[in-house]
């Protein structure tokens, strides 16, 4: 069974490969961090938040988004955001 | 016994020698005390000689830029205990390119050197596919709605959050200045480069805080584009800035540009100016036909640049592109004059300026061009009616300051005057 974080996961995975032009989605699992992809920097990681807030329909804090360190921490994040919400906001694209 | 000044130590990256540059042009300031750079690669300088551990362990005032990564320079047991310290913040500017990716297909090559390249995500995008030709690729970029792709609101709220938040941690603010400034100062030269406007206000705040004298004041932005990234049109009519026009024209670096410092002076190995379109044209490969060298091959750049202006037409983007794509066209027109006039076709020139000028009054390019061929040639009867009729427009307000002072040489020659823009 695909539990939520692991749901979220996935669609990381494919907003990383698309903003930052990756062939795939292989080298990307919860322990990535932004060193290990290429173009990955603390002025992308604006484009990755914001792609990120606007697929979950969810509010990231500037605080929150340059605490966490490797995707799994991200899709946790986003975790933690969904359930903020009230129930019939959850769900994602 | 000889008693050394007291050391001013700057730490950071290249921001960080902006500071010490300036701290060395304050009248009268090296005379009083060393001025020391360590720049966060290793790079060490300083005003008079002094080794940088001595620089370091006897400094009187320590300068110190802070980002969101630990720093690496462990100097917390080395200071003296009287050191008087003031930090500030990384200076970056993801809001105005809100494309930004640190790209590993150059664009602009508007960065010197071996630096990484400012790229554009969307643009990259396209160019990585290879079904595209750069007709294609031109035509989906320029009809790309970003606003319907990046919440531009949400992007400027966010990008202050940030910087806010990284202002907790340093002496010196950076989030009120670039908040009251960004819209009608250029403050930066692309994501991580700020010029001298911010730099300046910056290290006014770090040397009142230490009560040392800093007597510079902003007076004027940059003039010139020549290392500014294009902003895209959209971005600027959004958040309003009034500091970049439609007729903008910036830098474009060849990808064999030798400059080691974005900071430095000197000529730049550019390859001319260009607006938003046309760069994008540019850097795609679409149009190296732009530039009007010294290339013989007059008549084969002018079949190059009307293929172009075909496909041009064929694109019709939504605003504010719409109009960008205009310019572009009508810049294509200068250009293809600007080859008439050098091929000795004078006459067919002067009629496609003149066409361009009476058409599209805001393409002021055009107009320049036509007032300059006129005049070399003793037209005066037929350039009268033309600079009136735009004297009485206000299509001159986006010259350059360089452009208004070329026209008012011309004009005087022609007994005419006309007022500044300015």
């Amino acid at each position: 069974m695909i539990t939520p974080v692991e749901s979220i996961l996935s669609e990381l995975r494919r907003i990383i490969v698309d903003i930052f032009l990756l062939d795939n989605d292989h080298g990307l699992n919860p322990e990535t961090t932004a060193a290990d992809v290429d173009g990955w920097d603390s002025l992308t990681h604006t484009q990755v938040i914001l792609a990120t807030e606007r697929a979950f329909r969810i509010t990231i804090s500037a605080k929150e988004a340059f605490a966490v360190q490797t995707l799994g921490e991200l899709a946790q994040l986003v975790h933690h955001c969904q359930e903020r919400l009230p129930e019939y906001l959850r769900g994602g694209r | 016994m000889t008693v050394r000044k007291p050391v001013v130590y700057i730490y950071g990256n290249c921001q960080a020698i902006n500071i010490f540059n300036l701290a060395r042009l304050i009248p009268g300031f090296t005379e009083d005390y060393i001025v020391a750079i360590h720049h966060d690669n290793g790079y060490f300088n300083s005003s008079e000689p002094i080794p940088i551990g001595e620089a370091l362990t006897t400094c009187a005032f320590f300068i110190e830029q802070r980002s969101r990564l630990p720093s690496p320079f462990d100097k917390d047991s080395l200071l003296a205990p009287d050191c008087k310290r003031a930090s500030y913040p990384f200076l970056t500017c993801e809001l105005l390119w809100p494309l930004y990716i640190d790209n590993k297909q150059p664009y602009p090559f508007n960065n010197p050197g071996n630096w990484r390249s400012n790229g554009d995500r969307f643009l990259s995008a396209l160019q990585s596919r290879s079904d595209l030709t750069p007709e294609k690729i031109l035509e989906r970029y320029l009809n790309i709605d970003i606003t319907s792709k990046i919440d531009l609101d949400r992007h400027h709220d966010f990008y202050f959050e940030q910087v806010a938040d990284l202002d907790t941690h340093t002496d010196v603010k950076a989030a009120p200045i670039i908040a009251a400034n960004f819209r009608q100062r250029h403050l930066f030269y692309d994501t991580k480069h700020p010029t001298p406007p911010i730099m300046i206000t910056m290290a006014k705040s770090m040397f009142q805080y230490f009560g040392l004298p800093f007597p510079f004041n902003v007076r004027e932005d940059p003039e010139n584009f020549s290392i500014t990234l294009p902003i895209h049109p959209q971005v600027r009519e959004h958040y309003h800035l009034e500091w970049v026009n439609p007729h903008s024209r910036f830098g474009f670096h060849s990808p064999n540009a030798h400059e080691t410092n974005i900071y430095l002076h000197g000529e730049r190995k550019k390859d001319g100016d260009y607006d938003f379109v046309s760069f994008i044209a540019k850097h795609i490969g679409l149009i190296d036909a732009l530039a009007v060298g010294p290339e013989p091959d007059l008549p084969d750049r002018v079949k190059r640049l009307q293929d172009v202006l075909t496909i041009s037409e064929g694109i019709r983007p939504p605003p504010p592109m719409d109009r960008a794509i205009i310019h572009f066209q009508d810049r294509i027109r200068t250009t293809i004059a600007q080859c008439y006039l050098r091929m000795g076709v004078g006459e067919l020139g002067e009629e496609l300026l003149t066409e361009v000028t009476f058409r599209n009054p805001e393409y002021y390019p055009a107009l320049l061009e036509l007032i300059t061929y006129l005049s070399s040639k003793g037209k005066t009867r037929t350039l009268l009616p033309i600079v009136k009729r735009y004297l009485a427009t206000d299509s001159l307000k986006h010259c350059s300051q360089t452009e208004m002072r070329t026209l008012r040489i011309l004009l005087d020659s022609l007994c005419l005057t006309t007022s500044s823009p300015e």
